[in-house]
């Protein structure tokens, strides 16, 4: 036997089942004649399990990236393996959660498609696709789940469920209003659980960071920002922790939001978000020339919008709201249902000595921020 | 003092205008693919400004002052209730007119009864100023020690042009006026009289402010009113934070009501105006400053609201037509209302021009709203770099004040939060001094609280703030109150060339609206005669002129409110002088440290 389907990772005890070997002998057979078959067979029984247990895993590869949490890595690997072995179940049901994992619910379902035509729906694809309902927003079964194993934390598939249970809650109602009392617990408990099953460098990180969103959910903002600088003290490199701290700090401290980002934008020099994040923040601390040249360079990019009103809203600052035109025309053309477009263009049209025109933009940015806010 | 946002929503909305939430980014952009990076090029906005280090620009007197006072809000009885978080302001003035300026301290109130639903008043306590940083508790020598009500703010004007400042006491169901008056021993006492003059109000008041509105020479009296709480409307709020089972509620559980104006009827009665005005319950009226904001010699008014949109009045010959909206001054630059506070007029930059500078809630910046002309203003808080200070604050008291005498106005600010367990702030805040210096293209407003002195450097639930040259040596100190905490004083310990002037109209003509330049030889001064300001409190009548980048003096105008100007020439500097409507010499006042 091979190490079970699921996809309970390295670092999580596995048990392993080593064949037994026969002993026992059929009466009325000559002995001299079952004994060299026997032995032979006892060898090859042996060896088939030795080779079980010790001999190169096709999946290996895939749950060491997964240890690491690098789920592209192992999808990458699952889909070699699959193309070469389409009928895999081990690898079908481990591609089909790897994409879960990895946030891609629509490669995910696929995946358990193509497992159940095959496999029908045996208990491993019941919990797979009972996690990824979850997980794409079905709270009644993230609840189930999360009581099914919250108390077994000797179940391999325990930190799975904690896992999927606190993407699902925190995830999915980003924005949201402040979960109840119960709901922030079970995610408190969802959190230690999953750090005291995963002690792995990367799983401790994504507990940390789960953390961090749940004190920030919870309004405890300043839980959130030590947690964020818990996740940096291990993996100083972690994107979305620095990003997330950069965004906790941008209140409390520009100045020290501004420095995560510059490290970031180091780190990541193509990455227009950040870019545009402290580019936002050059102008929350006054310092305009610095906000203009990363937006100069973020028009083309996927916040194009949002750096042309940026580069207005400068322009204003500085006296300059005739500059600013041009610049919320194209943005307009781009985004004419955009409040903030409008709102820039209210303020610019204001500035350059068109009342009527101000006011037709403010109305316009009202009624957008009355539909949004009945959304 | 509206509920605080978690995350910068400018900051998060900004990024959603490309079509993105936050989410999306946080997961999305991980493993971005690399770019060569471009230098970033040297910054033109934000000034050199030297190190943040040197002698402390204010010193904590309070000790040594005599001055113990506290303001007191009730919370002990645990009622949870909005009324606790306004707290109390301050008056700086010359009440017995020996040219030292006294000071007056609300005292706030407590819950009372069985019930703790009873509504008491602490007194409120008159300092008189002895001289030397030394001041006397006066309040009963004054009439003082009578029966309070839950009170909050103060406004100090001279309604009847005696000559002597009177003053109005705001609060929770009752309003009072206090006429200045001798005492028969050749000293001074305060005398109730607001019953007797129809300056009745059971509504609840906030900060208020006096100036001649409809032009008759008599100072008129704007009352910012808050919410309809009472314990009929006592609503239980659960906290910003999860574990938080109970605190105070916001603003927004309450519906706004109706400020008051009193027009003064020569000084012999009030009337209350509002319905006349037109005023609409639209806005839950914390601060109000009156001054001329369009040059056109009229007092007009700019009120700071909590979560409603701020309003500007313009004086249109004492018809107020409110245009907070089209002036620009009633939101913030992302176009959304903010919990404003506190308020006050300064030309910040030099242009002559009136600009308006609000305090607000958590997760707001304060507004510096940057005078175009023509009854225009523009955001500019981010441009000038009050960004930098963070938005984790509640502001409540401000004024511009040239803290270093450097001729350009500086601004402060006390802060302290309205929640008990605020989510992402302490209740306790730090106070904030931002400086005012010069960087490419304009104004700067560099975070120099470190330069501010120990009390900088502590946290405070703070909430009233009132400027004065208490010890005349033309610097000016700072009277700050505390929610159940001591009042504290704070010497300027600035030194430098300034001049002093004390306005007189004739008849003790009401002021408010005039504004004043003064002509150096590298630059040119304006200062406006201001009505209420800063949040609760009242300042210091007399204008300062820090004179570190001027030079010579040559020229001092007043433009006054009610038409015509008048200048001085040559004043010399280190002194104050009476300046009177009429009179062309220039009277230097004798000096009464």
């Amino acid at each position: 036997m091979r190490r079970r389907k699921s996809n309970a990772p390295a670092s999580h005890p596995v048990p392993v089942a080593v064949p037994a070997a026969a002993t026992t002998s059929a009466p009325g057979r000559p002995r001299k004649s079952w004994r060299p078959l026997a032995v032979l067979g006892l060898l090859v029984v042996a060896g088939w399990g030795a080779w079980s247990v010790w001999g190169p895993d096709p999946l290996g590869e895939v749950r060491a990236a997964l240890d690491r949490r690098e789920f592209r890595t192992a999808d990458d690997l699952l889909t070699k393996r699959l193309t070469e072995r389409p009928d895999d179940a081990s690898a079908r049901l481990l591609a089909a959660r790897t994409a879960r994992r990895g946030g891609n619910a629509v490669r995910a379902a696929d995946h358990l498609r193509k497992y159940r035509e095959s496999h029908g729906e045996d208990a491993e694809y019941k919990l797979e696709a009972a996690l990824l309902r979850a997980q794409r927003g079905d709270p009644a079964e993230a609840d189930r789940l999360f009581a099914e194993h919250v108390e077994r934390p000797e179940s391999p598939d325990t930190a799975l469920v904690m896992e999927a249970y606190l993407e699902a809650k925190l995830k999915a109602r980003a924005g949201a209003e402040m979960p109840d009392a119960t709901t922030l617990a079970a995610l408190r408990r969802a959190a230690d659980l999953w750090r005291r099953l995963r002690p792995g460098r990367e799983d401790q990180v994504q507990g940390r960071l789960w953390l961090a969103m749940i004190h920030e959910r919870a309004k405890d903002h300043p839980a959130g920002v030590a947690a964020l600088r818990d996740v940096l003290e291990l993996d100083p490199d972690h994107f979305d922790a620095r990003f997330l701290l950069a965004l906790s700090l941008a209140q409390a401290d520009p100045d020290e939001s501004r420095r995560h980002l510059e490290i970031l934008r180091d780190q990541y020099p193509g990455n227009d978000y950040v870019r545009f994040g402290l580019a936002t923040t050059y102008r929350v601390l006054g310092r305009r020339a610095d906000a203009r040249h990363l937006l100069s360079g973020l028009v083309d990019g996927p916040t194009r919008v949002s750096a042309l009103v940026e580069l207005a809203s400068l322009d204003m600052d500085e006296g300059k709201a005739a500059d600013a035109e041009p610049r919320l025309r194209a943005a307009l053309a781009v985004a004419p249902n955009s409040g903030d477009v409008n709102l820039a263009m209210s303020r610019c049209q204001q500035l350059t000595g068109h009342p009527a025109e101000a006011a037709k933009y403010r109305k316009r940015f009202e009624e957008i921020e009355a539909a949004r806010q009945k959304q | 003092m509206i509920a605080p946002v978690p995350v910068p929503r400018r900051f998060v909305r900004l990024l959603a205008v490309g079509g993105l939430v936050v989410a999306t980014l946080i997961l999305g952009c991980s493993k971005a693919p690399p770019e060569v990076s471009k230098p970033v090029v040297p910054d033109a906005g934000a000034p050199a400004v030297p190190p943040d280090t040197g002698p402390a620009w204010f010193r904590d007197v309070t000790e040594a002052s005599g001055l113990r006072a506290t303001c007191r809000n009730g919370e002990e009885a645990d009622q949870f209730t909005i009324l606790e978080s306004l707290g109390a302001g301050v008056a700086v003035f010359d009440y017995d007119g020996d040219g030292r300026m006294d000071v007056f301290v609300v005292g706030g109130g407590y819950f009372d009864g069985p019930t703790k639903t009873d509504l008491k008043g602490h007194p409120g306590k008159l300092y008189r100023n002895l001289g030397g940083l030394k001041f006397e508790d006066v309040t009963e020598k004054a009439g003082l020690a009578t029966p309070w009500w839950y009170a909050h703010g103060v406004a100090v004007a001279d309604y009847d042009r005696d000559g002597f400042p009177d003053f109005a006491v705001t609060g929770f169901g009752k309003i009072e006026l206090f006429h200045n008056e001798p005492d028969g021993n050749g000293g001074r006492k305060l005398v109730a009289v607001g019953e007797k003059l129809g300056l009745k109000d059971s509504s609840w008041s906030t900060s208020a402010g006096w100036g001649d509105i409809d032009g008759d020479g008599f100072p008129d009296l704007y009352v910012c009113r808050y919410c309809d709480w009472s314990f009929a409307n006592n609503p239980v709020c659960k906290g910003a934070a999860a574990a938080v089972a109970r605190d105070v509620c916001p603003p927004q559980k309450f519906k706004p009501l109706i400020h008051a104006l009193f027009k003064n009827d020569k000084g012999t009665a009030f009337r209350g105006v509002a319905a006349e005005q037109g005023f609409k319950p639209d806005g839950c009226g914390l601060g109000v400053v009156l001054a001329d904001l369009n040059a056109d010699g009229r007092p007009d008014l700019h009120v700071g609201n909590d979560a409603t949109n701020n309003f500007l009045f313009w004086n249109r010959g004492g018809k107020l037509e409110e245009k907070g909206l089209t002036s620009g001054t009633a939101v913030d630059d992302t176009g959304r209302y903010n919990g404003s506070m506190g308020v006050d007029v300064g030309d910040y930059d030099g242009s002559g021009r009136p600009s308006l500078w609000v305090t607000n809630f958590q997760s707001e910046l304060p507004a510096l709203y940057h005078a175009l002309g023509n009854e225009l203003f523009d955001h500019r808080s981010r441009a000038v770099g009050v960004g930098a200070i963070g938005m984790n604050r509640v502001g409540f008291g401000t004024a511009f004040v040239d803290a270093d005498g450097d001729g350009w106005e500086d601004l402060v600010v006390v802060n302290g939060h309205v929640l008990r367990h605020p989510s992402g702030s302490e209740p306790k805040q730090l106070p904030v001094l931002l400086h005012n210096t010069a960087a490419t293209g304009g104004r700067f407003f560099k975070d120099v609280s470190g330069r501010g002195g120990s009390y900088f450097r502590t946290a405070a639930v703070a909430r009233g703030l009132a400027v004065g040259d208490l010890d005349n040596d033309g610097h000016p100190d700072l009277v700050v109150t505390h929610t159940n905490g001591p009042v504290a004083v704070l010497r300027n310990e600035s030194v430098g060339s300034w001049l002093g002037v004390k306005l007189v109209g004739q008849g003790h003509r009401d002021l408010v609206g005039s504004t004043v330049t003064l002509e150096g030889e590298s630059r040119t001064l304006t200062r406006f005669i201001k009505g209420g300001g800063s949040y609760l409190s009242a300042s210091d009548p007399r204008l300062l002129f820090g004179l570190g980048t001027v030079g010579k003096v040559k020229r001092l105008t007043v433009k006054w409110s009610w038409g015509g100007t008048q200048s001085w020439d040559d004043l010399e500097p280190g002194a104050y002088w009476e300046l009177t409507e009429g009179q062309p010499a220039a009277k230097k006042l004798p000096s009464a440290p």
